[in-house]
């Protein structure tokens, strides 16, 4: 059997596994020229076999253009059908939305919830309660953009214990910092390390795995910002068994969204 | 179709930023034969902890004795202070050596990229053709841009690009044809490998890694699955390599 390092190295797509991105981006309006619609990204997924690419917007600069990216998400989602998932961006400084307006939003058409520091909230921030406590109540997972910072990581540690139930992706773990990572994770259940980082540090996949644990890795590419191709090339080059790298790419993602119920 | 590699950004040396592993020769050659890299071009790691340059370099040349596999890319400076060998003697030792390119860091060795300055080096290295090795955090472009203009025959390989960097890589390499430029880390652009090509042909896209710092496998794939051409992958792989070190007059 061809090993999956071999399968990237010639170049093939790997179709035997069911491969899910759980982090990725479509609309990037900054520093990307070119095609970074739904369909431009579903083209390169035939390239590599992903099978499923979890979306969400690229950089709204306000509520409004939140809105709507968050509807071109639903579009995108809509248009390819069980190839790419939608995350919702709440913008936070709205005014709180009632549990059942929440609720509402997440149940047009999305899977989880991408959640964001942006005009320096926190994640404890009360505008994002209601979210959170659907992704609880109907175990969906939220994706958190992190940078290493305590102050982040501490507050996902919080909402990680206030909603046990939700699946807490912790994206871009070991962009620094990277024992707080570990120890996010080893202290909360519901926490899972995403691999999504542009400079793939030398060992990172393999050092997160004696850590944590295989089940607790996911994969993220941050396309279309990055080449999903070239995130994909850290797990299938890690130094790590096949059988690792499946759960980390497959089955741990699998996991997390066959838990969701409405 | 297997893609021939030649990885024109690799190194080896001190430990690792992240992480406490050290990555010698040895776990380079093995990661090359893993991966199925059959030539780099190397540095030593990390340079910017490497004072005395002339000892790295002979450590580096050391290293690369008995491996063919591997492509020294010693760092070259300015004899200003009357403390080193000429510049073209610096040249010289290098090519001897089986040099493929000269590792270039002016701020580290303190010395001017103006010609009353480092004029004798790029002159040394036009002369003898052999590539200058910049990266990305060590050059402003226009810094680079400036040196590709004055040194036209001069090959200039940037490396360690960012991803954000692809508005300004564009017109950079549409502007000088003597510039290249190696798609190893930080280079991780969405669909950036398939705009240049078309944009200004596969001719001057370099394989390259990153490694240490990197996970080497990364640059791989996004060459490997790219929506190129199998002529340019090849290109980008390896031959684009290959033909700058034929353009060094021995």
């Amino acid at each position: 059997m061809t090993s999956l390092l071999e399968l990237g190295r010639q170049g093939k797509p790997i179709t035997d596994i069911e491969i899910i991105d759980m982090h990725a981006h479509i609309n990037v309006r900054f520093g990307v020229p070119g095609d970074t619609g739904p369909a431009a990204i579903v083209k390169a997924m035939e390239r590599t076999g992903v099978a499923i690419t979890l979306i969400t917007t690229s950089s709204p600069v306000s509520l409004q253009d939140a809105d709507r990216e968050n509807r071109s998400v639903l579009e995108g989602v809509r248009a390819f059908p069980g190839r790419l998932l939608g995350y919702l961006r709440p913008w936070p400084v709205a005014e709180r939305v009632p549990l059942e307006e929440a609720a509402t939003q997440i149940a047009e058409g999305y899977v989880g919830v991408k959640l964001y520091t942006t005009c320096h909230v926190t994640y404890t921030h009360p505008s994002y309660d209601p979210y959170l406590a659907v992704a609880h109540e109907q175990r969906r997972p939220v994706l958190f953009h992190t940078w290493g910072q305590e102050t982040d990581l501490d507050a996902i540690r919080q909402v990680a214990r206030r909603y046990p139930a939700a699946s807490l992706l912790v994206a871009h773990a070991g962009s620094c910092n990277e024992p707080e990572y570990i120890q996010l994770a080893r202290d909360c259940e519901n926490v899972y390390l995403d691999l999504t980082l542009s400079y793939s540090p030398r060992g990172l996949v393999a050092r997160f795995l004696e850590a944590v644990g295989a089940d607790r890795v996911v994969w993220g590419s941050d396309t279309a910002l990055f080449s999903q191709a070239q995130q994909l090339g850290k797990v299938l080059g890690a130094r790590i068994p096949d059988e690792a790298k499946i759960k980390i790419l497959s089955t741990n993602a699998r996991r997390i969204l066959d838990r969701v119920c409405t | 179709m297997s893609i021939a590699l030649f990885d024109v950004q690799a190194g080896f040396g001190g430990p690792a930023p992240w992480g406490s592993e050290t990555a010698g020769p040895d776990e380079w050659l093995a990661e090359m034969r893993r991966l199925d890299i059959a030539r780099s071009l190397v540095h030593t790691t990390p340079d910017d902890s490497i004072a005395d340059a002339p000892a790295a370099n002979e450590e580096l040349y050391a290293a690369c004795k008995g491996h063919p596999e591997l492509v020294p890319c010693p760092i070259l400076i300015p004899n200003g202070g009357h403390d080193l060998p000429p510049e073209e003697d610096q040249v010289a030792r290098a090519i001897s050596e089986a040099a493929g390119a000269a590792f270039l860091r002016p701020q580290k060795d303190h010395w001017e990229l103006d010609a009353w300055c480092s004029g004798p080096l790029f002159q040394a290295l036009e002369a003898r053709g052999l590539p200058a090795y910049c990266e990305n955090m060590k050059f402003a472009l226009a810094d680079l841009a400036k040196i590709a203009q004055t040194y036209p025959e001069l090959p200039v390989i940037l490396a360690k690009l960012h991803y954000l960097q692809q508005r300004s890589l564009v017109p950079l390499l549409k502007a000088f044809p003597n510039v290249h430029v190696s798609i190893g880390s930080n280079y991780v652009v969405y669909q950036g490998l398939e705009m240049l090509v078309d944009e200004v042909g596969a001719d001057r896209l370099l394989f390259g890694t990153g490694f240490p710092d990197a996970e080497p496998m990364g640059a791989v794939t996004m060459l490997t699955y790219a929506g190129i051409s199998d002529e340019a992958k090849q290109r980008i792989g390896a031959h684009n390599l290959e033909r700058l070190m034929e353009g060094i007059r021995q």
